[in-house]
């Protein structure tokens, strides 16, 4: 088993799945990514990331929904599982408690 | 819309042959999808391109096809095996990793000699044509009823192309000589000047028949045509530095080998050829074409200087053809012309074999190959009596292993995973040593090895194979022997049979170690013999120098008045040969009522003899109140008179240059004693010293203070040859590296009887600290029972003792064989030394004993409480 901690690449993938539920898929990740932050990452770094995140246990995948597109080949599909819910949520809760002991003078320095 | 096409194919195999099944479609499909939009937006150059991006970026491990790990039995029992090596080393470290290191270092060894073999098999293989091309020995000449037999590398200038002219047989011919009788030759391009030694007067077929590499230059035109001149790589970037050397010109004075006369010669530079591997005997900086040479064409047979190279046709049989070509002297030979010489006998060698034969190196071949074999075999005796030795100790395991179900098999399987584990590794640490050594080895060893060479698919399979052979016979002999123990009494700690073949193996070693030891020895003797040998003329305090063409001659007597006006100079002489160098040339010389012999021929001066310390025997000495002695008079060896039967009153006999029909004789008037023309390979021949007042080999006798000397000369010289740079050897240094090749190779025997040496005695300190620590309990007992120091030691080590005397004859035995086959090469050797063979063996007999007394010591001092406590 490898360790549960969540970097941060992983951590934007695993929200992507999440956020693209049924169709979150290698090109349709990338896609999304590219739009909501402007990063543009290769195909391949994607799915080295979700191989990562499967074997983490944070996706689970299956095969489905060919298309004419991708000559008549079926998309690898991920879906979120509950180790990666839990992940997400720590990691969430984390930063939260860390914003929450942020003095407001630290900002009011700036 | 644009119609459907598809990415390429190519890349899509790639994938599929790196990628894991499970996400290929996966793969395959997004990089599809990506592919179509972009062909809809850019186009399908641009989808092309970043298909293949995209597909690279997929050739990461994650990706990879897995290999997958089957959970059969016995990949975990190997997995086990491995584990249980581990823990044995980490356990014992000491032993494992003497046991590690001298494999390995065995390994290393046999690699080195394995390119050593190498670099020299391969002698002149650089040429493709290698196989066709032959060189024209001289094997024997007939002069008017009388035939000599004589060893030349060299023929007649004018034999090839009346050869390539006659015979169909051959392809064509390329001669190599010097037109010129300068040492080296001089180069003046601009201001710059180059002397450089190995330049080389050759036929434009030159490239033709051998492989030069011309970088810049027309190989069909490059040499054709008078004053042209090829230059190496290496000599064009220190000619002409960051300029391109086509076109140049190159000046050099040079004084014509037959004529004497001295010209300046203009080379164009025609051609630049890539630097040629160390490993060939044509070695060259430059070549000069044969067409500079006016006289090319008038050379006739009586003057052997060429060495001359056929290409045959691969139908050709060398054997059969060679004694053919003395129908070229029937058909062209006039008695006008050469009235001494009536014709030659002549053999071909062939290119790749020159090599050995000019330098006897086929029986280095042999002897390097049999070194690096035993040292193989030695490295691996250690090895199996160090594993059989530490087995023993691992006993318990084994009794564990076979109560638990363990079959014999499995066993056997466990130990020689052991030993092939052991012996790759070893193989690959070697390989780590060679590729890391192999710089200082060359320069320790004034060698040209390239590492590299091992990098090579049938090499490398070719060892792999050897050393998992030699792991499978090494292994097996513990493996059968220590799964033969019987778990009850292993288990008890009550051990075990000895193992019968361990002294053969122990007794092998010693007899290795004896006669590498005892060879070594003989080889350093021969070297130390050529050193020291008196050559019949003294060789201390004398340096040479080398005087250029006519104008050196003529200034001759000025340098000679300014050296002899200084104190720190005693005598100056000069001669047109060095003794112990070489040099002479040979001719034809008659007595009368003989024919006539070709005997060695050389110029001195008044002061030779007595510079050189060459006793005079009989006779006198040329001398000044003789005017005559400057064409009448000739000094001869000891070995003249013997050969052409002067009798014992040889003084005011005559001799002939040519045969006797010469109307012009000389007179004898002193005989000298044997000194020696050259090596010690070769043995001493007649010799006949005429009388020159100045010749180009000058010597001069330094007084004690070398270094001011050197001084005096040099001032001397830049005042008499203000142009000429001044260059000086010792004497000493010149003979000595004659034999260059000799001590390179001894000092090759010397390292490896060293490390052979090391391998053996680091297995037998293993050994025996493992057969003394099995006697210790029997060690206490008989101190209990009042037994000494002494005694015990004895006790322990006599039976290595005796395997020492056992392996003692038939070490010696071969080793002298070996070494009388080696002093053939030498027409000069040391005697056999039997004292040195004693001394080695009771070396062989202390060492052995330092070894295993060492442990014996220390399991005597052990107090016999403990002692007997001792499982």
């Amino acid at each position: 088993m490898k360790g549960t901690h969540l970097g941060e690449f992983e951590e934007l993938v695993l929200l992507t799945v999440a956020v693209l539920f049924d169709n979150a898929y290698g090109v349709a990740i990338q896609k999304e990514i590219k739009e909501r932050s402007g990063r543009k990452v290769s195909i391949s770094t994607v799915h080295s990331t979700l191989h990562r995140l499967q074997q983490k246990g944070f996706v689970d995948s299956r095969y489905d929904g060919a298309t004419p597109k991708r000559g008549g080949r079926r998309k690898l599909l991920f879906t979120m599982t509950m180790a990666g819910e839990k992940a997400l949520n720590s990691n969430r809760n984390l930063r939260n408690d860390l914003w929450k002991d942020i003095p407001d003078i630290a900002f009011k320095l700036k | 819309m644009n119609k459907q096409t598809s990415p390429p194919k190519w890349i899509k195999k790639i994938l599929s042959v790196v990628c894991d099944p499970d996400r290929l479609e996966a793969i395959l499909g997004d990089l599809e999808e990506l592919y179509q939009e972009k062909q809809l937006d850019r186009g399908r150059l641009k989808a092309n391109i970043f298909y293949l991006i995209g597909a690279i970026g997929f050739l990461r491990p994650f990706a990879w096809k897995k290999i997958r790990i089957n959970n059969h039995n016995s990949t975990i029992m190997l997995k086990n095996y491995l584990k249980i090596i581990w823990r044995t080393i980490y356990r014992r470290p000491l032993p494992a990793i003497s046991n590690l290191s001298c494999l390995t270092l065995g390994i290393a060894a046999a690699l080195l000699i394995l390119l050593y073999l190498d670099f020299e098999l391969n002698f002149d293989r650089v040429h493709i044509k290698a196989e066709d091309i032959y060189r024209i020995d001289t094997r024997r000449i007939n002069a008017r009823q009388r035939v000599i037999d004589v060893d030349w590398q060299n023929t007649p200038a004018n034999l090839a192309p009346l050869i390539e002219k006659d015979f169909p047989e051959v392809v064509a011919s390329v001669r190599f000589y010097s037109f010129y009788d300068n040492e080296g030759v001089r180069f003046h391009y601009h201001d710059k000047v180059l002397e450089e030694d190995e330049i080389i007067t050759v036929d434009s077929s030159l490239l033709d028949v051998f492989s030069f590499d011309l970088i810049e230059g027309n190989p069909k035109t490059a040499l054709r045509g008078p004053n042209k001149i090829i230059i190496s790589e290496n000599l064009a970037k220190r000619l002409f530095p960051g300029e391109a050397p086509l076109g140049k010109i190159l000046k050099s004075q040079l004084v014509h080998r037959t004529t004497n006369e001295e010209n300046e010669y203009a080379f164009k530079v025609t051609g630049v050829y890539k630097d040629l591997p160390r490993n060939t005997h044509l070695f060259a900086h430059a070549f000069v074409s044969a067409e500079t040479d006016k006289l090319i064409n008038d050379y006739y047979f009586s003057e052997f200087f060429v060495s001359t190279y056929l290409l045959l046709n691969p139908q050709t049989d060398p054997q059969v053809f060679a004694p053919k070509l003395s129908q070229i002297y029937e058909r062209y030979h006039s008695a006008d012309r050469d009235p001494t010489l009536v014709s030659a006998e002549h053999g071909l060698v062939a290119l790749p074999e020159i090599h050995f034969a000019d330098t006897n190196g086929l029986a280095y071949v042999y002897i390097f190959s049999g070194v690096g074999f035993l040292l193989l075999i030695i490295a691996f005796i250690s090895y199996v009596n160090m594993v059989t030795a530490l087995g023993s100790k691992r006993a318990m395991e084994i009794g564990v292993r076979k109560v638990m179900g363990s079959h014999r098999q499995q066993l056997i399987v466990q130990f020689l995973t052991e030993s092939l584990f052991f012996t790759l590794l070893s193989l690959f640490l070697a390989l780590v040593l060679v590729f890391v050594m192999i710089e200082p080895i060359n320069s320790l060893l004034d060698l040209n090895l390239l590492a590299s060479q091992l990098w090579q698919p049938l090499i490398l399979a070719g060892m792999i194979g050897i050393i998992v052979v030699l792991g499978i016979i090494g292994g097996s002999y513990p493996a059968f022997f220590l799964s033969s123990f019987r778990p009850i009494a292993v288990m008890k700690g009550k051990l075990v049979k000895p193992a019968p073949l361990r002294r053969f193996l122990v007794a092998f070693q010693f007899a290795v170690v004896i006669f590498v030891l005892a060879s070594t020895g003989m080889i350093y003797q021969q070297l130390e013999f050529l050193r020291s040998k008196d050559l019949g003329f003294s060789q201390e305090n004398s340096v040479q120098l080398e005087l250029s063409g006519v104008e050196g001659i003529r200034k001759w007597p000025v340098l000679k008045q300014s050296l002899l006006a200084s104190p720190e100079i005693t005598s100056v002489s000069s001669s047109n040969f060095l003794p112990g160098i070489g040099g002479m040339i040979r001719g034809p010389i008659s007595v009368e009522g003989s024919e006539p012999e070709f005997t060695r021929r050389g110029r001195i001066d008044y002061d030779f003899l007595e510079l050189m310390d060459i006793e005079i025997l009989q006779g006198r000495n040329f001398s000044t109140n003789h005017p005559s002695d400057s064409f009448r008079s000739t000094i001869v060896n000891e070995t003249l008179v013997r050969d052409f039967n002067l009798g014992d009153n040889p003084i005011g006999k005559k001799l002939k240059f040519g045969d006797w029909g010469n109307p012009n004789h000389f007179e004898i008037i002193g005989v000298v004693e044997d000194f020696h023309q050259h090596s010690l390979h070769h043995p001493i021949e007649p010799q006949l010293l005429t009388l020159a007042n100045a010749s180009n080999a000058v010597t001069v006798k330094l007084g004690s203070d070398l270094r001011s000397g050197i001084e005096v000369i040099e001032k001397a010289w830049t005042e008499t040859f203000p142009d000429k740079p001044f260059e000086y050897h010792f004497l000493d240094t010149l003979l000595l590296d004659r034999y260059e090749e000799d001590q390179r190779r001894g000092s090759i025997f010397f390292y490896f009887s060293l490390i052979t040496i090391f391998i053996a005695f680091v297995g037998l300190f293993g050994l025996a600290s493992y057969l003394v620590g099995q006697r210790t309990k029997e060690v206490g007992i008989r101190k209990v029972f009042g037994a000494k120091l002494k005694d015990i030691v004895i006790l322990l080590s006599k039976d290595f003792l005796f395997l020492v005397i056992l392996a003692a004859l038939p070490g010696l035995v071969v080793a002298w064989f070996v070494i009388n086959r080696w002093l053939e090469n030498f027409a000069f050797q040391t005697g056999m030394n039997y004292l040195l063979f004693g001394l080695v063996f009771l070396l062989v007999l202390l060492l052995t004993f330092a070894t295993v007394s060492w442990h014996a010591v220390r399991t005597a001092h052990l107090n016999p409480k403990d002692a007997l406590k001792y499982e």
